[in-house]
C-alpha cells in the first residue's frame, strides 16, 4: 500500500528525537546511527517532495531486522546498551509510520523515554543540564503538535512554563522517591572504562596512559594540599618480573602490618569508573575505606569493580616506616632476577664493591645520571633482554623503563625491591580547593626494603628528569613530545579563558556530583526519619507506601474530577459530539485543524473521500444548525449524537 | 436582466432567494470586471453590511469600473470625485449660494448627495477635505452652516488610494482608516481574464447597456435583514478569540478595538446573509476577517500593515471554540 507522506510536524518531531538521542551517538554502534539518520533523512525528503513512505510489510521487516541485529551485536544480553540500541532503532523507524495525531504523540513520548535513558550513561551535571534542554525541546514539540501554528517563541515559552511548573514535583520526587543503591534503576552507567592500570605492566604501557587527559580521580584534602613531589598516589604493587613485563605475582595477605608514620593527612577521593578494583591512595594509606580491603603491601582493593563514580575517605602518612620484611615477601622475591645477563653482572659488580644497600642504590642512581640517559615518551623498541638493551644501548625511556630497570638491578644486587604503579602530582583547581589527577599523571616508581626505614620509595625518574616529580611531565619532555592537551596554547589566543572555563566547569560539576551522590539511600532514610517515618521497620515502610499511594490516588482523583468538571462546563453536548466525529476521522488520518470551520472541514472530507460526502454533509449540517443557528432542543441534540455514534469512517 | 421581481413583490425575501440574488449580482458584475470574483463578493458584502470600502491599488486596474458596475447592478446613483490637493470640503458637500432673484441663500448639493460615491485617490486631498467626507460617511448626514442635510440611504463610499505613490499625499490617519469597514486590493488580472478584457467589448459600452438586478428597496431590505442575522454564543466566542489573539499575541503592535469587533461582526453577518443563511458561522468570520482588520492592525516588528495572506495564516492559530 502506497500512501503519501503526511506533511505535518515531521521536522519538529525528528528534531526532538535527534536531540534526545544525541548523547547516545558517542557510544552507539556506527550502523545504528547510520540507520537512524538514513530513516530520518528519507522521512524528511519524502514529506518535502511527497514521495511514498514504506508500507506496513517493509516497516515490520525493518523492525525485526534492526532489533535482531542489535540483539546479536550485544550477544543477546539485555543490558543497558542493548536496550538503548533497540530504542534507537525504533526511534529511527517511527517517523516512517507517522500518520495520525496519535502517532505523533507516541513519537513525543518515545523521545521522553530516550531522554531518560541518558541516565544510563552518567548522572553528571553536563548530562543533567543537557537532559533539561532536551525535555524543553520535546515539550515544545508536544505543544506544537497540539496547538499547531503558534509562533516559535511562544511555543518555547509555554514549554518552559510547563517545566517550571513541574519543578516542585521533581524536587518532591527527588527527595521522596525511593533511592536505589547504585545507578539509575540499578542500571550502572555503561560507559566503557578508559585505559588505566591493569595488573600487568609492560614497557610502553604507562607512556600510552599518559596520552589520555581524562580524569582519574579528584582529591579533597581536609587541610593543606601536600607539595607536588609528595603527592605519590599508590595503586598497584608489582612483584613478579618475567624478564619483560611486571605482574602482581603474589596474593598478598590481608593482615595489617604495623606501620609507623608521621605527617598524617586526611582526604576524600572521588574516583572515576575504571572497571578495575584498584583504589588509589596517597602514599602511604593507614587502612582501607568502607567496602574495600587493604593487602599487606598497602594495595587497596574495592570489593566491587568500580563501574561508577565512587567516593571514599582515607588517611595517609606522608612519612612512614613499614617495619620488618615479612616472610611472604621474601618468598615473593626469591629467584626473580633472571635473564638480562649484562644488567645482572653490573649489579653484582656494585654489590661486590659495597655492602651497604644505601651505597648500592646510590651507585645505581649515579649510573643513570652519568651515562646520559634520556627521558622520552617514545623510546626505541627493545626486543630481547629489554633491560640490557635499555641500560647499555638505547638509554632512552619513560618512567616505567627506569623503574623496571632499577628494580631489576636492585634485585640482582640482592636488595628486595618491587614496582609501584600509580599517579604523581595532579593539578589544583583554582576555583575550588581540590586536586584533579588525570591519566596523564600516571607514574611508576620503585620501593626497596631497607633495614632502617622498611619499604622505601625510590624514584629513579627523579634523577633523570627531576622536573617531572616537581612540576609534571609537560616540563620535562621535548616540546614535540608533549601531548596536545598539555600544550599551553592549545586553544590559540583564547587558551587562558578556555582553560579557566574548563577548570571552573570541573569545579561546578564536581560539587554537583558531591551534592547529588550525597543524597543516597541512607540520606533519604535520615530525612524520612526526621519527618517521623522509619522505613527500616516493615510497619513503617508499609505505612509510607500506603500513605504515598493513597495520597497519589486522592490527588489523581481530584485532578481528574477537576478536569472533567471543567470540560463539562466548557463544552456543550453538541460540540462534544462533533469532536467525537472529528476524532473518528482523525483516526483514519483526516483530522480537523483546531482552526478549521465545520463547513470548510466538510468540504475537505468530501474532496478526500467520496464515501464520506453524505456523512460529512449530514453531520456538518446538523452541527452548524445546532451550534450556530437558534438554540437547539433536546431531541435534535439526541438525534445528532445518534448520527455521530452511527458514523464509521 | 432583472430577476428580483419576485423578491421585490413579496414583502419578505427567503434566505435562499437572497443567495440567488447575490450570485446573480456577482455573475453580472464579473462579466464586466473580469477575474475578480472574490473582490466583487467582498465589495458587495461591504455594501450590504452598510460599510464603506477602501481599495488600495495602482491606477488602471479597474477600480472605477468596479464602482460603476456595482452601482449600476444595484440600481443606485453614482458619483465620482477625483481628489486633488486643492479640493475643498465644499466641493464635496455642496455650498450655499446667494440668489439675487429671491435675495436668499440656497444650498447647492455637492456630489456627496448620492448613493455610491467613488472618492478617487482620497489621500491626495488635504486632511480637512478628507475629514469632511469621512464625517459624512460616519454620520450619514452633512452639516453646513448649522443646517443638517440627511444623506439618502443606502450611502456607500468607495475610496481608492495608490499605495506606491506617496509624494504630495496626505496619508489617512489610523482613526480615519477605521471608518472603512473593509480594505481590499484588486491586483493584476490573471492571464486568461486579461485576455478576455483585451478581446472583449469596450467597458463603457457594457456599463451603459447594463441594467439593474435589484432595486434600491431590495438593497435596503437586505441591509435590514443583515442586522437581524443570528449570532450564537459559540460564534461570539470565536470572534472574541480573534480579538483576544490580536491583543495578546506578539505579532501585533496594538490589538483590535471593540469597534473593530463590531465591524467584524457586521461584515460576518453580511456574508452569512448573502450566503443564504439566517445565522453566522465561523467561516463567515474567516472570509471577511483579513479584509476587515488588515488596515486596523500593524505588525510589531516594523509597524507595517498586514497583508490578507499573513492574516489568513494567523487565523490558523486561533482555535474555533
Amino acid at each position: 500500500m502506497k500512501r503519501e507522506a503526511p506533511k505535518s510536524h515531521m521536522p519538529s518531531l525528528i528534531t526532538a528525537l535527534l536531540i534526545a538521542m544525541l548523547p547516545h551517538f558517542v557510544d552507539l554502534p556506527a550502523w545504528i546511527i547510520l540507520w537512524v539518520l538514513c530513516a530520518w533523512s528519507y522521512c524528511y525528503v519524502a514529506v518535502k517532495y511527497k514521495l511514498p513512505l514504506p508500507g506496513k510489510v517493509v516497516r515490520s521487516a525493518l523492525t525485526v531486522l534492526g532489533v535482531a541485529f542489535v540483539l546479536s551485536g550485544s550477544g543477546i544480553r539485555l543490558d543497558g546498551t542493548a536496550y538503548v540500541g533497540v530504542m534507537c532503532i525504533m526511534a529511527g523507524l517511527k517517523p516512517l509510520e507517522i500518520e495520525t495525531h496519535r502517532d505523533r504523540m507516541i513519537t513525543v513520548f518515545l523521545a521522553y523515554v530516550i531522554i531518560i535513558t541518558g541516565l544510563f550513561k552518567s548522572e553528571s551535571l553536563t548530562v543533567t543540564l543537557y537532559m533539561f534542554v532536551s525535555v524543553l525541546v520535546t515539550t515544545a514539540v508536544l505543544v506544537r503538535i497540539n496547538y499547531p501554528v503558534k509562533a516559535f517563541r511562544e511555543t518555547m515559552k509555554l514549554s518552559g512554563t510547563i517545566m517550571l511548573q513541574a519543578l516542585p514535583v521533581m524536587l518532591i520526587l527527588f527527595l521522596l522517591f525511593p533511592r536505589v543503591h547504585s545507578g539509575f534503576w540499578g542500571m550502572s552507567p555503561s560507559s566503557v572504562g578508559k585505559s588505566g592500570f591493569t595488573d600487568r605492566l609492560s614497557p610502553g604501557d604507562v607512556s600510552r596512559i599518559v596520552l589520555d587527559d581524562s580524569v582519574a580521580f579528584r582529591i579533597f584534602f581536609e587541610d593543606e594540599i601536600p607539595s607536588y613531589d609528595r603527592r605519590y598516589f599508590r595503586g598497584i604493587v608489582f612483584w613478579k618480573f618475567d624478564g619483560e613485563s611486571w605482574t602482581r605475582g603474589v596474593s598478598a595477605p590481608l593482615n595489617m602490618r604495623p606501620v609507623g608514620g608521621d605527617n598524617k593527612v586526611n582526604y576524600r577521593i572521588t574516583i572515576e569508573p575504571h572497571h578495575q578494583k584498584w583504589l588509589f591512595a596517597l602514599d602511604l594509606p593507614l587502612k582501607a575505606p568502607r567496602r574495600a580491603f587493604m593487602q599487606a603491601d598497602q594495595v587497596i582493593r574495592s570489593r566491587r569493580t568500580v563501574r561508577e563514580k565512587l567516593t571514599y575517605e582515607l588517611s595517609s602518612y606522608l612519612d612512614f616506616h613499614t617495619g620488618e620484611l615479612q616472610r611472604w615477601e621474601k618468598s615473593a622475591l626469591k629467584g626473580q632476577a633472571e635473564g638480562n645477563p649484562k644488567a645482572q653482572e653490573l649489579a653484582l659488580q656494585w654489590a661486590g664493591a659495597q655492602t651497604e644497600p644505601g651505597k648500592i642504590i646510590e651507585s645505581a642512581l649515579q649510573f643513570f645520571v652519568a651515562e646520559g640517559f634520556e627521558y622520552t615518551l617514545n623510546p626505541p623498541e627493545m626486543r630481547d633482554e629489554p633491560i640490557d638493551t635499555f641500560l647499555f644501548e638505547t638509554r632512552k625511556g619513560y618512567c616505567e623503563h627506569y623503574a623496571s630497570a632499577f628494580a631489576f638491578l636492585m634485585r640482582s644486587a640482592g636488595i628486595p625491591s618491587r614496582l609501584v604503579g600509580g599517579y604523581l602530582g595532579g593539578e589544583t583547581n583554582p576555583y575550588s580547593d581540590y586536586l584533579i589527577v588525570r591519566q596523564s599523571d600516571a607514574h611508576v616508581w620503585v620501593e626497596v626494603w631497607l633495614e632502617k626505614t622498611g619499604w622505601t620509595r625510590i624514584d629513579p625518574t627523579a634523577v633523570v628528569a627531576p622536573e617531572r616529580i616537581r612540576r609534571g611531565i609537560e616540563n620535562v619532555l621535548s616540546p614535540d613530545e608533549v601531548p596536545g592537551f598539555l600544550q599551553k596554547g592549545r586553544f590559540g589566543f583564547a587558551s587562558n579563558y578556555i582553560n579557566d572555563f574548563l577548570m571552573w566547569w570541573d569545579a561546578v560539576s564536581t560539587s554537583w556530583d558531591m551534592w547529588f551522590s550525597a543524597y543516597s539511600f541512607d540520606a533519604q532514610k535520615e530525612l524520612l526519619k526526621k519527618i517521623g517515618v522509619d522505613i527500616d521497620s516493615v510497619k513503617g515502610l508499609a505505612g509510607v507506601l500506603a500513605a504515598a499511594l493513597s495520597a497519589c490516588l486522592v490527588l489523581g482523583l481530584l485532578i481528574a474530577t477537576a478536569l472533567v468538571m471543567r470540560s463539562r462546563r466548557k463544552k456543550d453536548p453538541v460540540k462534544a459530539a462533533y469532536l467525537v466525529f472529528c476524532q473518528k476521522l482523525e483516526n483514519v488520518g483526516l483530522g480537523r485543524r483546531p482552526s478549521q470551520g465545520p463547513a470548510d472541514y466538510a468540504r475537505m472530507l468530501a474532496a478526500a473521500r467520496d464515501d464520506l460526502k453524505p456523512w460529512a454533509a449530514a453531520v456538518t449540517e446538523s452541527y452548524i444548525r445546532l451550534r450556530y443557528a437558534e438554540t437547539a432542543d433536546k431531541d435534535s441534540v439526541k438525534q445528532f449524537k445518534k448520527l455521530v455514534n452511527e458514523f464509521k469512517p | 436582466m432583472t430577476l428580483s421581481q419576485s423578491g421585490s413583490n413579496s414583502p419578505i425575501m427567503e434566505a435562499a432567494e437572497i443567495k440567488q440574488i447575490f450570485q446573480t449580482i456577482v455573475r453580472n458584475v464579473s462579466e464586466i470586471v473580469m477575474g475578480k470574483e472574490n473582490q466583487v463578493r467582498l465589495a458587495l458584502t461591504c455594501i450590504f453590511a452598510g460599510g464603506h470600502l477602501l481599495i488600495e491599488d495602482i491606477p488602471g486596474i479597474g477600480k472605477t469600473t468596479l464602482a460603476k458596475v456595482l452601482a449600476g447592478c444595484l440600481g443606485l446613483e453614482f458619483q465620482r470625485v477625483q481628489f486633488t490637493s486643492d479640493l475643498l470640503p465644499g466641493d464635496i458637500l455642496g455650498t450655499s449660494i446667494f440668489e439675487q432673484a429671491t435675495g436668499t441663500f440656497r444650498f447647492h448639493q455637492g456630489p456627496v448627495f448620492t448613493q455610491v460615491l467613488l472618492a478617487d485617490e482620497i489621500n491626495r486631498a488635504t486632511p480637512k477635505t478628507q475629514s469632511a467626507l469621512l464625517e459624512a460617511m460616519e454620520e450619514h448626514q452633512v452639516t453646513i452652516e448649522n443646517t443638517t442635510y440627511m444623506l439618502e440611504s443606502p450611502f456607500f463610499v468607495m475610496a481608492t488610494q495608490n499605495p506606491f505613490e506617496y509624494s504630495g499625499t496626505f496619508p489617512l490617519p489610523e482613526s480615519q482608516l477605521d471608518r472603512f469597514l473593509m480594505r481590499i486590493s484588486l491586483g493584476y488580472p490573471e492571464r486568461e481574464a486579461e485576455a478576455r478584457i483585451l478581446k472583449g467589448k469596450n467597458t463603457k459600452v457594457l456599463i451603459e447597456d447594463m441594467s439593474a438586478c435589484v432595486t434600491r428597496k431590495d438593497v435596503i431590505e437586505i441591509q435590514d435583514r443583515i442586522t437581524r442575522i443570528h449570532t450564537s454564543d459559540a460564534f461570539i466566542a470565536y470572534l472574541q478569540n480573534i480579538l483576544e489573539f490580536t491583543r495578546t499575541s506578539s505579532h501585533f503592535y496594538i490589538g483590535l478595538s471593540p469597534r473593530a469587533g463590531l465591524s467584524l461582526l457586521q461584515a460576518a453577518r453580511s456574508r452569512a446573509c448573502l450566503d443564504g443563511r439566517e445565522f453566522a458561522i465561523p467561516e463567515d468570520l474567516q472570509f471577511v476577517m483579513p479584509h476587515v482588520v488588515g488596515h486596523r492592525l500593524k505588525t510589531k516588528d516594523d509597524m507595517s500593515q498586514f497583508k490578507p495572506a499573513d492574516l489568513n495564516r494567523l487565523l490558523m492559530e486561533i482555535p474555533i471554540p
